[in-house]
């Protein structure tokens, strides 16, 4: 549905993005991580059309089945990093006011905007001005104002971010249905839990470049890392222990960490730790998001 | 379109409120009527009809001290140290005293009053007898002398008929209402577009509509806000000189009004405001922190264009009006004077209103291009090469601005 080939975008000489291309097709959800200054945002910008890349292309694939160079407004929902809301006029003007500037008929934006908000347990707020709400439920107020017109495409910049852990499991939930209902998301996101959680593909990006994208196997396979096993001990080792292990491992305090590679033995490894100290608390998981993100970010020259 | 006029409406209702209009209405209603009362109120308080001036001995003219607002009090001239007495203990106001061998008269009082010009000319009137006396001149041979040569302005018949009182009203509105609408657009976009970028909502609408829908919505909803400030104030103001010409009792002469021209006029008012509310749109949109950029002051600019023609009211067919008013920015302060004023001929009309909808059409686009980059760039403010920049290259972003 989605595509972009080759981005590049630099400012004041200094390179945002470089040669980036991705895709995110219907019903998929796709996650752009990478460290603060990778060049995320700049890369949503650039898909939404709010900037114009140095080189490189975007195509999408309109409804219609004809392709244009940027995602029809109609067809797109935008929550960008910069959040605003017309704070002194009334919760549901401003959501109605928002659908109709995406195409939506006002009487469709009204009965809409009355749906979400009744969702997200905003109802009785409706006619309350933007001002008096909390910024947790602005915040629901900007996300409603990105998908009530039902987006065939959604780009989503942190869409996490402000939300109480309560509501950021709604979030997820409503990125989920909004898949199961056939829209392509793309969202950047800081939350690696979240994330795993709901994301069928990642795009991992370190100073403007792609480091590494795919499934979450592809990338547990890329970084090298599987499983974890963390092992509290009842007396810290020496760094010859840490220097010693049969795999990558770290120590903090007391406690012992081994990221392990699918060709390893975890047996092994579990019996190696064992053989340097006591241990009084042994826990073996997968590597997680959070994990392999850290191992590639910080390989990253 | 439709986008375009759901913005509009968007931006008209952001600011108008029923509940505020109404108010309003009747603020300046009460403000009108206090007007009525002013000139009463003022007269009262000047009223100098409780104080006294006493006149020591025999005034050859004691009639002419008869139009000084106060109590007139004869007394004989060996009264004089009483009546100082009397004027320390500030039982009179005033003691005059004529002295026949000067010609001259004395006033003593304790502070200068506020009737003393009057009270000259009165006592300039006790030397005049003595004076024609000495010049040996009858009272009507001085008259006749002083009195001006009289000049009869007459018009030739084919001349255009003079302005009334009224057309001369029309006029002044000519000048007033658009600046009026002009400083209700600089308000108007100055608060819109400054709180949109605070609020940060550039990004939002620039990815639903783009930069040219948005400007467009917002000349369109913000222009017919300041359409419908001039209305009602020239309705109010209509209403307002109505009910005093009706209470005064003072005769309006309406002179010649031709409708088509205050059609005209108005016509003009709106391009002005069009015309200014695509440059207050550029300037608010490089402006950071309304409270701290020094640009706002810019925005008093259009006040020095819409305030020249009240010093060419009584010139409106000079050549150089007859120039200001086809040279567009200017046309569209001093065309609605003329056209209340006199007649303009058709193809200057034409020609200001094609130059003027030109300068719009520029204003525009260059307003739509600076939006674009403006409301996009946060935490400075884009210097004036940039937003140039800006205006020449239309897919300019905010970021690609060089470092200050």
């Amino acid at each position: 549905m989605l595509s972009a080939d080759r981005l590049s975008k630099s400012f004041n000489r200094v390179q945002a993005v470089k040669d980036l291309s991705l895709s995110v097709s219907a019903g998929e959800i796709v996650a752009i991580l990478g460290p603060n200054g990778a060049g995320k945002t700049t890369t949503l910008r650039m898909l939404v059309g709010l900037a114009a890349p140095d080189t490189g292309r975007v195509v999408y694939t309109c409804r219609h089945g004809a392709t244009h160079p940027a995602i029809q407004p109609e067809e797109l929902g935008y929550l960008p990093e910069e959040r605003g809301l017309y704070v002194d006029r009334k919760v549901i003007d401003g959501l109605v006011y928002f659908a109709q500037l995406r195409g939506m008929s006002r009487g469709d934006a009204v009965d809409g905007a009355g749906n979400w908000l009744e969702r997200f347990e905003l109802a009785d707020r409706a006619g309350d001005l933007v001002r008096t709400l909390s910024k947790g439920n602005q915040q629901k107020v900007q996300l409603i104002s990105a998908f009530i017109h039902q987006p065939r495409i959604a780009i989503i910049d942190e869409p996490f971010s402000g939300f109480d852990p309560i509501n950021q499991e709604k979030v997820l939930k409503l990125i989920g249905e909004l898949r199961d209902a056939g829209t392509a998301i793309l969202f950047s996101a800081h939350q690696m839990d979240l994330v795993q959680r709901v994301a069928d593909r990642v795009v991992l990006m370190s100073q403007g470049q792609m480091v590494v994208q795919g499934s979450l196997d592809d990338i547990r396979r890329h970084s090298g890392l599987t499983t974890k096993i963390e092992a509290s001990l009842n007396q810290p080792v020496g760094p010859e222990v840490l220097a010693a292990a049969p795999v990558p491992a770290t120590l903090k305090d007391t406690t012992l960490t081994l990221h392990a590679s699918a060709d390893e033995d975890i047996n092994d490894l579990i019996r190696w730790v064992c053989n340097q100290a006591q241990v009084r608390d042994l826990s073996a998981s997968r590597a997680s998001l959070h994990d392999m993100y850290l191992s590639l970010v910080e390989e990253t020259p | 379109m439709s986008t375009r006029l759901t913005i509009a409406r968007w931006e008209f209702f952001r600011f108008f409120k029923w509940k505020s209009e109404l108010i309003s209405l009747l603020i300046t209603a009460a403000l009108f009527s206090a007007g009525f009362l002013v000139t009463p109120l003022i007269s009262w308080v000047k009223s100098t009809d409780d104080q006294t001036l006493v006149l020591l001995g025999n005034l050859p003219e004691p009639s002419a001290f008869e139009a000084l607002p106060l109590t007139l009090q004869a007394e004989p001239e060996n009264n004089r140290d009483a009546m100082l007495a009397a004027l320390a203990d500030g039982a009179v106001d005033g003691v005059a005293q004529w002295h026949p061998e000067e010609g001259s008269t004395t006033l003593t009082v304790m502070r200068e009053p506020a009737w003393l010009a009057t009270f000259e000319a009165a006592a300039g009137a006790q030397a005049l007898p003595q004076r024609l006396a000495a010049a040996d001149l009858s009272r009507e041979r001085f008259a006749g002398l002083v009195t001006p040569a009289p000049t009869v302005l007459a018009y030739h018949a084919d001349a255009a008929p003079p302005a009334g009182r009224f057309q001369k009203l029309l006029g002044v509105a000519a000048i007033v209402l658009p600046m009026i609408g002009v400083f209700s657009a600089f308000s108007y976009f100055f608060v819109s577009i400054t709180a949109e970028k605070q609020n940060r909502l550039g990004e939002q609408v620039l990815s639903a509509v783009g930069h040219r829908v948005w400007l467009d919505g917002k000349l369109l909803g913000l222009t017919a806000l300041c359409l419908k400030s001039m209305i009602t104030l020239a309705i109010m103001g209509a209403v307002g000189i109505a009910v005093y010409f009706k209470f005064t009792g003072k005769a309006l002469d309406p002179g010649y009004v031709d409708p088509l021209a205050v059609l005209l006029a108005f016509g003009f008012a709106l391009l002005a405001v069009t015309f200014w509310s695509g440059v207050m749109a550029s300037l608010a949109a490089t402006i950071s922190d309304p409270n701290s950029s020094t640009r706002g002051g810019l925005m008093m600019l259009p006040g020095l264009f819409m305030l020249l023609p009240l010093l060419a009211l009584d010139v409106p067919t000079s050549f150089g009006v007859t120039l200001l008013s086809i040279i567009p920015v200017t046309s569209t302060a001093f065309m609605p004077m003329r056209l209340v004023l006199g007649e303009v001929p058709w193809w200057q009309l034409l020609l200001s209103a094609a130059l003027m909808i030109g300068a719009i059409a520029l204003v525009r686009l260059a307003a739509q291009r600076v939006l674009k980059v403006g409301i996009l760039m946060f935490g400075r403010e884009p210097n004036w090469a940039e937003v140039w920049r800006a205006i020449r290259q239309p897919d300019l972003e905010p970021d690609q601005a060089p470092a200050p």
